[in-house]
């Protein structure tokens, strides 16, 4: 009796002390998740074209295109879809995704870049607001993880996006804040992008990119 | 028993909310602009519409045909220039024409008079212009006999980067993939001296301005002479 008692006590803290650690991402399990239903080793070859933009590996040498290096694949599959039914816009991805029609090529797809070792960052930007903004309180952390690799090892709602390019991120955060790009479908990003500044975009986004 | 139970609870309890503080505390610090009234400020207002607008804008080629009165006197009328170092715009895909345009207006891409005459261009009149070109009968080549070094250069992948040649970007005989991708230029029936300069460009840094690099590092082992071949070949399409 007493014994179960310290027991779930135990187990408790050690729950609660583990959702303030956040997840590390880089087990095979993780992998795996990340990964998704598709498979990998026909996705190198279907995704030659993508490669050309995006980086044999999924990380491009300049910042116009985002890194797609272990980024999860439910959230590729999903901006693609998006970018299908024009929920999001962008003049060369709109063409690229209507050309993305079958399922079982998409899931490969998104599998290969998933299954890349994930994005990192070059330079280490840090800046003291960025940093408060990105891990304090509500921050950015919040959803996106500690370092921004992500909350939960399968998520296709809030992307990795710590290591990202800088310039991608600064304009994804504008184009929140301006509603160029609505596709997140609790608003919350066009809230959250809306309250800052373009100062206050480029620190968080110059600390972010370095993570 | 007891006593050692409590010690036990009290030291986990404390490492819980050791823990816990820093997910919870500082959650009326988050640092944030106020917002006047919860409203946006007019300055996110108007960006907001205009970014939606240029977003949403499609050219007309009717629009289209005013708007590049100033880029037919070299490009040529309706895009087909006759000057093999201008290039053709005839038929050319319209985010294509806006990307290099803009290229030019940011820096990304630079040449001493399309640099100046792009910065003469508003972002609406631009997307009329490029919507006329890209409207026009797809600009041809003059139908030389088959280069075959060429043909084989541009079919085959060995000498290009990964594994792409440059059908699989530019389509068969460089007219374009279907559906298009507008990243991807129509390259076929373009001017050979136009294209010659281009890979020249690309294959010693001059010109930078392509997604990720791909064409500088395409280009990266190409000699002369198959430049040479390979803009025979794309100009006669």
């Amino acid at each position: 009796m007493h014994r179960s008692r310290i027991n779930i006590t135990i187990a408790l803290a050690v729950m609660l002390l583990s959702a303030t650690t956040g997840y590390a991402g880089d087990s095979p399990d993780d992998i795996r998740q990340r990964i998704g239903a598709g498979d990998p080793v026909a996705g190198k070859v279907k995704s030659l074209i993508c490669q050309a933009c995006h980086g044999e590996d999924g990380n491009p040498v300049t910042p116009d295109c985002p890194k797609l290096a272990g980024q999860y694949a439910a959230y590729i599959r999903k901006e693609i879809k998006d970018f299908q039914i024009g929920s999001r816009r962008d003049p060369m991805m709109t063409e690229i995704a209507a050309r993305l029609t079958n399922e079982q090529d998409l899931l490969d797809i998104a599998a290969y870049f998933a299954s890349q070792k994930q994005m990192t960052g070059d330079v280490r930007l840090f800046n003291e607001a960025g940093k408060r903004r990105f891990t304090v309180g509500n921050g950015c952390q919040t959803c996106h993880g500690v370092n921004g690799k992500g909350l939960a090892p399968n998520n296709s709602h809030a992307p990795v996006i710590g290591g990202q390019h800088k310039a991608y991120l600064v304009k994804q955060l504008k184009d929140f804040r301006s509603n160029a790009r609505s596709n997140e479908s609790t608003g919350i990003m066009g809230m959250i992008a809306a309250m800052m500044s373009d100062e206050q975009i480029d620190e968080v986004a110059s600390y972010e990119s370095g993570l | 028993m007891l006593y050692i139970k409590g010690s036990i609870t009290t030291v986990l309890a404390l490492c819980v909310l050791l823990a816990a503080k820093d997910t919870f505390a500082e959650a009326y610090n988050t640092p944030s602009i106020p917002v006047p009234g919860g409203h946006f400020s007019t300055q996110v207002d108007s960006e907001r519409q205009e970014a939606i607008r240029l977003r949403d804008r499609k050219g007309t080629t009717e629009a289209g045909m005013e708007k590049s009165r100033l880029c037919d006197g070299c490009h040529g009328e309706l895009g087909n220039s006759t000057d093999p170092q201008i290039p053709k715009l005839a038929g050319q895909y319209g985010n294509y024409i806006l990307k290099q345009v803009r290229n030019y207006q940011l820096g990304t891409r630079s040449h001493g008079i399309m640099s100046a005459m792009a910065a003469t261009i508003s972002d609406d009149d631009l997307i009329d212009a490029a919507a006329y070109y890209s409207s026009q009968k797809m600009m041809q080549g003059v139908g030389k006999a088959e280069n075959r070094p060429g043909k084989k250069l541009f079919l085959n992948s060995e000498i290009s980067y990964m594994a792409l040649a440059c059908i699989n970007c530019h389509g068969e005989r460089g007219k374009g993939l279907e559906p298009q991708i507008s990243a991807f230029p129509v390259i076929g029936g373009q001017h050979k001296d136009y294209i010659r300069q281009q890979l020249v460009n690309f294959r010693d840094g001059k010109r930078t301005n392509s997604p990720n690099n791909i064409m500088n590092r395409i280009t990266e082992s190409l000699t002369d002479a198959q430049i040479e071949s390979l803009a025979e070949y794309v100009s006669g399409q």
